[in-house]
């Protein structure tokens, strides 16, 4: 099988059992340093970065990434700071 | 439109079609980033199901004229956008401040498995609205 496509289907696969995983669970538990790198915009740059690269490269390995980002980030956002 | 003014704006349109994709694409970029920094009251259109229509209507239209990733990235801006939609603030609580705590837990919390760091205070001043 070709590198490009089995390396494809690996992080595929990892973003998938990660949102998998982070989905089932009630309370999500990210490890700190992730919760204190949330508060740089430099951090959430290299995430973006990578996710555009990402798609890019594979469009449904984008899609995985755009979810696990998206759930990371309104997961920071309501442990931080939402009110109510 | 005359066939040789379209061909114009068509030509016009390539010469810029590079930069304005490139320009986008950093406009989403940093508003996926400050997203959460939006004031609350741009934040309160979130709920309205006619803004949620058109920004859905607008990442299907930018995933097919301009490019899938685009598409993606806008996508991610309104999801977040309306998942940043400050709560109502109906019910009049005033004091709601998130405070540590070390006591035990809750029984909810022990039979679902949550193991909160941080709560919301469980004594909080009300009062009507529109008093």
């Amino acid at each position: 099988m070709n590198i490009d496509v089995l390396a494809k289907i690996v992080f595929t696969s990892f973003f998938f059992l990660w949102n998998v995983i982070e989905g089932v669970k009630l309370d999500t538990h990210y490890p700190h340093k992730l919760v204190v790198l949330y508060f740089y915009p430099l951090w959430r740059l290299l995430l973006i970065g990578t996710l555009v690269a990402a798609s890019y490269w594979c469009h449904r390995l984008g899609m995985m990434m755009a979810f696990a980002v998206f759930f990371y980030f309104m997961d920071m956002q309501l442990l931080l700071y939402k009110e109510v | 439109m005359a066939p040789k003014a379209q061909n114009h704006l068509l030509d016009f349109y390539k010469k810029i079609e590079y930069g304005l994709h490139t320009l986008l694409y950093i406009v989403l970029i940093v508003a996926i980033i400050y997203g959460q920094q939006i004031p609350d009251s741009i934040k309160v259109y979130g709920p309205n199901p006619l803004y949620r229509i058109i920004a859905f209507i607008l990442v299907l239209a930018v995933t097919l004229y301009i490019s899938p990733i685009h598409g993606l990235l806008l996508a991610l801006v309104i999801v977040l956008y309306v998942s940043f939609t400050p709560g109502s603030n109906g019910e009049g609580y005033q004091n709601s401040l998130v405070t540590a705590r070390n006591q035990r837990r809750w029984f909810d919390e022990e039979v679902l498995g949550e193991n909160p760091v941080a709560y919301q205070n469980d004594r909080v001043t009300t009062q009507a609205p529109n008093t």
